[in-house]
């Protein structure tokens, strides 16, 4: 094997250190669902006796894990190094104990902008902050979305801003998921039989 | 001239020097641990190949693997020994202090 054969080594240590961050499929159900929630048109409020909102996320969180399965059948198992020492299932546990507790408020005090939005939009553009250098949509996505939370400063409603909110979040998903796919499925070389 | 950089080149280590074993020491130094099919794919190695190259580097105690099975699936994890860190980190601070003296190398009369 020459030299040539092996992908940069800074490539290799990215894609290794971020490799559960760049299996874009993974995020791509729950996109879909959440443009399906906010579409414009009214959806049904429960679907087989069972509520809309709960059926789409719990489709999404399912899709999530299943495509997590595929990853790891076709392309293997890392266990990453936690960032600043947290590991990644504390961080989404913080995310979504602060995405509630933002929701909490949203509903209960009504502030004058949408505060689980920027709870999400600040999530986005810190988790993209270590690697933005791969992550530079993540990160315009954080910012993109924290300018949709401040609208009820100039008179949008709140309903209104969530819908706008939810669609464009779905959307920024379902994009940034496939792309992260292609990138991904093109980051691993070709691999060689045995008798070669 | 002994010193020369291009001479001490050759005096790098190659048990982490070769290609090869340099990229699946690169991946596992940036993971806890990762399994024989994430290595095949990232580096694009045959199976053979990589056993190969992995057996060296364990015997070597720059790597440290471990068989087992998920229900009736073998599975083969590895990760990096302390003391496989400390030498990578060593040899690219080897390759680097090369890099900086080959800049500055002028060759000498009769050269």
């Amino acid at each position: 094997m020459s030299a040539t054969d092996i992908l940069p080594l800074q490539h290799i240590h990215d894609l290794a250190a971020n490799y559960s961050d760049r299996q874009g499929l993974r995020i791509v159900p729950m996109g879909i669902a959440m443009m399906a929630l906010a579409w414009p048109r009214p959806i049904p409020t429960s679907i087989f006796g069972v509520d809309t909102q709960f059926a789409a996320l719990a489709i999404g969180f399912a899709g999530y894990w299943l495509l997590g399965r595929y990853y790891e059948h076709r392309f293997g198992r890392v266990e990453e190094i936690p960032y600043q020492g947290i590991s990644i299932a504390a961080q989404s546990s913080m995310v979504v104990a602060a995405f509630m507790i933002a929701g909490l408020i949203d509903v209960v005090v009504h502030p004058p902008i949408f505060v689980s939005g920027l709870v999400i939009a600040a999530w986005l553009t810190i988790a993209a902050w270590p690697s933005r250098r791969i992550r530079g949509d993540y990160f315009a996505a954080g910012i993109v979305l924290a300018l949709v939370s401040l609208e009820p400063l100039v008179g949008e409603s709140h309903a209104e801003v969530a819908r706008t909110y939810g669609f464009l979040f779905g959307m920024g998903l379902f994009i940034a998921g496939m792309r992260d796919h292609s990138s991904f499925l093109r980051s691993f070389p070709a691999v060689k039989g045995d008798d070669e | 001239m002994s010193n020369q950089p291009f001479e001490r080149l050759a005096g790098l280590d190659r048990l982490v020097h070769e290609p090869a074993r340099l990229a699946i020491l690169t991946a596992l130094s940036a993971v806890k641990s990762a399994d024989f099919l994430f290595l095949q794919r990232l580096t694009g190695l045959s199976k053979g190949n990589l056993s190969g190259h992995l057996s060296k580097l364990e015997e070597g105690g720059l790597v440290a693997i471990a068989k087992g099975f998920e229900g009736k699936i073998p599975k083969t994890t590895i990760s990096m020994t302390s003391d496989g860190r400390s030498q990578l980190e060593h040899h690219w601070n080897d390759l680097e202090r090369l890099r900086k003296e080959a800049t500055k190398w002028k060759p000498e009369k009769g050269d």
